[in-house]
């Protein structure tokens, strides 16, 4: 049984850097300025959450999401303002807490942080890191932020990182609440293991294959909650998608142009063969894309909310950059239709069941 | 015949899958990760559950076929006279991101070549590398080709016959030195293809 009035939608995106609609490439300026147009509109339109990704790639526009957060913040009324995700093992763990401690100020308690590793690795280079730290980079890193965000006055002492604290405070303090923490899985168990240790909620990535293959990390974050005796925290999946009004095809034809563009480029980093549209056309039928008309999408994600008994969804709009319109419709119509749909249609079930 | 006993030494994305395919088709599978058993107990007990966590030495004792599912840059922390004698799959890639700069295979020697070299007293043979793990979850029993490489013909009989009863179609490309279309920027490197598809990629 679904409990559909707690049930959290969100919208994703890296800020890929998008298209004007007559297909000229928009600056990183127009980008950026674009991404919080899309952001305001999500809050008018009751989106739950907005969750901005750390990239330091051509394609894309955010590396500083934080910074993005904080122009939402006083742009925007209700909308969570999210990252998703921010790469703590390449940052300074009290550089994070005083960030995001900022952003909850000027928003008012709306602010919420993703961690984990992204899903490329850039960044160690670039600020100096060793990939072979990668593990204990993350373990102590992890260890000091949730000392920050659990405990007034903090003292640590790790070896990769550098500043050795004793009964240290930082500040802008987080008040009213403590600041909200997911982990983005893409599939290692030791991650899943790890957001149950710490009692944050966990956000699997689903970017290919079937949603109920991912059913066993539920299970395992749920068992390992058990054991760590913390209360199991949300569950979400974040997918990409595309909608449109009622042309399974349009939505098709978008995707296959951007999201083909956007994975190839990855592919051609890490040595895969480009996308076949075979396998586009099995991710819409029974994988990972959200990729169709309003009536196509809802069903999709209904049975995928359904079957996972998730308590949350972040739809990962624009990949590739797309049209301004393009991206507009799927932000508009997945806000003021899909999830009505989804809602409905899981009422539905539950009556049933 | 009874099935041989598989040791997966990796218990991360690709050799807990690995570990579900061979449960799944009837193997006994022992599974160590980098250090105490107990760190992956609680995740082999849900994504895997009857595989048996070990340390990598036993588990390599108690294992007829070995199977290397971890990070290319790990393989040499792993004492090689410990397979002297086995027949070892090797399931790794070069990978930047994980793995760094690229000292591992170049133009004139596959990665499964330095893996064979260092294990000297041992039978490599190149396999169940080139499909993500998604894909290997989500493609069993639906003609999917699983290449593999090596060179000597009763360990490559073996292997084919896991890669069969995982629920995939083997296909033999040819011996280690051959390997180059399984690595990354290779022909099938990602690769999830019918046999048709496989035969294209490769021009044959």
């Amino acid at each position: 049984m679904v409990d559909i009035d707690k049930l959290i939608f969100g919208l994703d995106t890296f800020g890929d850097v998008g298209y004007k609609d007559d297909g000229t490439k928009m600056s990183y300026r127009q980008s950026l300025q674009n991404v919080l147009h899309e952001g305001q509109l999500a809050d008018e339109l009751g989106i739950d959450v907005f969750a901005l990704g750390e990239h330091h790639r051509q394609e894309y526009s955010i590396s500083s999401p934080e910074v993005m957060l904080g122009a939402l913040a006083s742009s925007t009324s209700r909308i969570k303002l999210s990252t998703a995700v921010t790469v703590l093992s390449s940052d300074d763990p009290v550089r994070v807490y005083e960030r995001f401690a900022t952003i909850d100020g000027i928003s008012n308690g709306r602010a919420e942080v993703m961690l984990g590793r992204g899903s490329f690795t850039e960044s160690y280079p670039l600020f100096g890191y060793d990939l072979k730290d990668y593990d204990d980079l993350f373990t102590e890193k992890i260890g000091l932020f949730n000392e920050l965000i659990t405990h007034e006055k903090v003292t640590w002492d790790s070896k990769h990182i550098p500043e050795k604290l004793t009964d240290m405070t930082v500040y802008p303090r987080i008040e009213g609440h403590q600041l909200p923490v997911s982990i983005g899985v893409g599939g290692t168990p030791e991650s899943v293991i790890r957001t149950a240790y710490y009692g944050y909620s966990l956000m699997l990535a689903i970017i290919s294959g079937s949603a109920s293959k991912f059913k066993p990390y539920i299970d395992l974050y749920k068992k390992a909650c058990g054991q760590f005796k913390k209360p199991v925290g949300m569950i979400g999946v974040h997918s990409h998608g595309v909608i449109t009004e009622d042309s399974d095809q349009k939505a098709y034809d978008i995707g296959w142009k951007y999201l083909k563009q956007s994975m190839d480029k990855i592919g051609v980093d890490r040595g895969w063969p480009p996308m076949t549209e075979e396998r586009y056309q099995e991710e819409i039928a029974g994988g990972a894309f959200y990729i169709g008309s309003v009536d196509t999408v809802a069903k999709k994600l209904a049975r995928m909310i359904y079957e996972l008994g998730i308590d949350r969804f972040d739809l990962v709009y624009g990949a590739g950059g797309q049209l301004e319109t393009d991206r507009r419709r799927t932000i508009e119509l997945y806000a003021t239709q899909v999830i009505p749909k989804v809602k409905d249609i899981l009422r539905a079930v539950n009556n049933y069941d | 015949m009874t099935k041989p006993v598989l040791g997966i030494i990796g218990a991360g994305k690709l050799g807990m899958t690995l570990a579900k395919l061979g449960l799944d088709s009837g193997y006994k599978i022992n599974l160590s990760g980098s250090g105490d058993p107990q760190k992956i107990e609680l995740s082999a007990s849900v994504l895997a559950p009857g595989a048996e966590a070990m340390y990598t030495k036993k588990n390599i004792e108690h294992s007829d076929i070995i199977i290397l599912a971890i990070p290319l840059s790990k393989y040499r922390n792993v004492p090689a006279d410990y397979f002297n004698g086995k027949i070892v799959i090797d399931a790794m890639n070069y990978w930047w991101e994980i793995d760094g700069q690229n000292d591992y295979y170049d133009a004139q020697k596959t990665s499964s070549e330095a893996v064979q070299e260092y294990l000297a007293h041992s039978t490599v043979i190149k396999g169940l590398n080139h499909m993500g793990y998604h894909d290997l979850k989500n493609m069993v029993g639906k003609n999917r080709v699983i290449a593999y490489a090596g060179n000597d013909s009763d360990a490559l009989k073996q292997v084919a016959q896991i890669i069969a009863d995982f629920g995939f179609i083997p296909y033999y490309l040819g011996t280690l030195h051959e390997t180059e279309a399984l690595q990354p920027a290779g022909a099938l490197f990602g690769v999830n293809e019918t046999m048709a598809g496989i035969l294209k990629l490769l021009g044959r």
